[in-house]
């Protein structure tokens, strides 16, 4: 949990690693943080108990909840997905706030670069660049890769000359912070 | 093609535009269509000394757009295929002399003067020489080197045609060596017309009688009787352009090279 001083009193950001005890070691060590005005902020998804618990605490420090903000990833609208039935050719840029789908190759030179998924139903020899915006969840699926560089979240992996199976699809994803690519099942 | 204006084009330079455009002019000439060819690389006139009707400039295609004289006076007629003609570039202006109003203009008074098709020799790059020399034409003819670059930059200038608007858009693979795609030390065919995905026209082999040829302004394809020539293939093209089917012959494409074109013209 991130404390802070506002203007108004404090707040408190949950995140994901907060738990029921996290906050009733704090409410132990320190319960001032919840004697003035509060407001609570969900950095992630949190789990009701957790924001039950929280409030409990406030009240048992007659602190006062003023607002709870939701979460961003919660409340974020889906960008919209973009699908294009042509060859992208070298030089041209697609850019989209959700998902990309190409139905056709995109070639060497062209540019892919979406804050969701990228599916190139064709052979991909462009750059493409997925979860743009920190989406370490965002994958890139074609019928065969061939670009020279992928990108995925703040992951950059460049191609090793080596070419995996044609035959197959295959997806590249995040694993422990380095780009994979396997034959998609 | 049913295009009536064919801009011919590369991205790359060095590729063969200029020799392709004055070949498959003359070839086309040869079938009987009265051919206009326009050079429009302002500042690099070259077309006129290819053909080897250099001496015979005396207005140029700048002139005709500030007034300086009539359309006809700036055509030169080719002697040796008399439905043929020249409308030269500027080799003192720059590029920025031309307008695609201009071009326009230019191109649709030659077709309504009475030429079957109007060739348009395109400058390199991407820039505004090329939107110019493409903005008349209702076609195009890209001509690619089997090497990554000059492939990538096709790939670019397909991009850039597409998005004009230009629905007729053929392919020549040119200087291509058949003993090294053999060895596979130089890209296939088929591996230019996978990435590129349109219709090829023409194949054409590397052959050294191009550079004697053009360095004499002797066109190949009205001199060359040698049958794994240049000429040939300039010929063959010219006659697709016109209509014909003409197989992609064995003496374009010879030993195993044939089978890997094969597949992609349902084995004709």
């Amino acid at each position: 949990m991130k404390i802070k001083g506002i203007r108004n009193g404090m707040m408190l950001s949950l995140e994901a690693a907060d738990t029921v005890e996290v906050i009733e070691n704090i409410s132990e060590i320190n319960d001032e943080v919840f004697a003035s005005k509060v407001s609570i902020e969900l950095l992630d998804k949190i789990s009701w108990p957790i924001i039950e618990k929280l409030i409990s605490c406030i009240k048992e420090a007659n602190g006062e909840l003023v607002e709870i903000k939701p979460s961003k990833i919660a409340t974020k609208p889906r960008g919209e997905t973009i699908v294009l039935e042509r060859t992208i050719r070298s030089g041209a840029i697609i850019e989209s706030t959700g998902s990309i789908i190409i139905l056709g190759d995109v070639n060497s030179g062209a540019e892919l670069i979406a804050e969701d998924d990228i599916f190139v139903i064709g052979t991909l020899r462009g750059l493409a660049h997925a979860g743009v915006n920190g989406n370490t969840k965002a994958t890139v699926w074609s019928k065969q890769i061939l670009s020279p560089q992928l990108r995925i979240a703040d992951a950059v992996a460049q191609a090793d000359g080596s070419q995996g199976d044609t035959s197959q699809a295959e997806i590249a994803f995040l694993h422990e912070g380095q780009i994979a690519i396997k034959a998609w099942k | 093609m049913k295009s009536k204006a064919i801009v011919v084009t590369s991205g790359k330079g060095g590729v063969g535009k200029t020799t392709t455009s004055a070949n498959i002019s003359a070839a086309l000439a040869k079938t009987g269509e009265k051919i206009a060819v326009v050079d429009t690389d302002i500042g690099l006139r070259n077309l006129d000394v290819v053909m080897g009707l250099e001496s015979r400039v005396v207005f140029d295609l700048i002139d005709v757009f500030e007034g300086r004289c009539k359309l006809n006076q700036a055509l030169i007629r080719d002697k040796r295929v008399d439905s043929l003609f020249l409308l030269p570039a500027s080799q003192t202006k720059d590029k920025t002399a031309l307008s695609k109003r201009h071009m326009k203009a230019a191109v649709n008074a030659l077709i309504e003067g009475g030429f079957d098709r109007v060739i348009i020799d395109s400058p390199a790059g991407i820039e505004d020489g090329f939107k110019t020399a493409s903005a008349a034409a209702d076609g195009a003819i890209v001509v690619v080197n089997p090497e990554i670059s000059s492939v990538r930059d096709a790939d670019r200038i397909i991009g850039l045609l597409e998005a004009q608007n230009i629905k007729e858009i053929k392919l020549i693979v040119n200087r291509i060596r058949p003993d090294m795609v053999q060895r596979g030390d130089m890209l296939g065919i088929s591996d230019i017309l996978d990435i590129l995905g349109i219709k090829l026209i023409g194949i054409v082999p590397e052959d050294e009688n191009v550079l004697i040829s053009t360095n004499t302004g002797k066109l190949i394809s009205l001199n060359d009787n040698s049958k794994l020539g240049a000429g040939i293939a300039f010929n063959n093209i010219a006659k697709r352009i016109h209509g014909e089917e003409v197989s992609y012959l064995e003496l374009e494409a010879p030993q195993g090279f044939f089978s890997g074109i094969r597949k992609f013209f349902g084995g004709n």
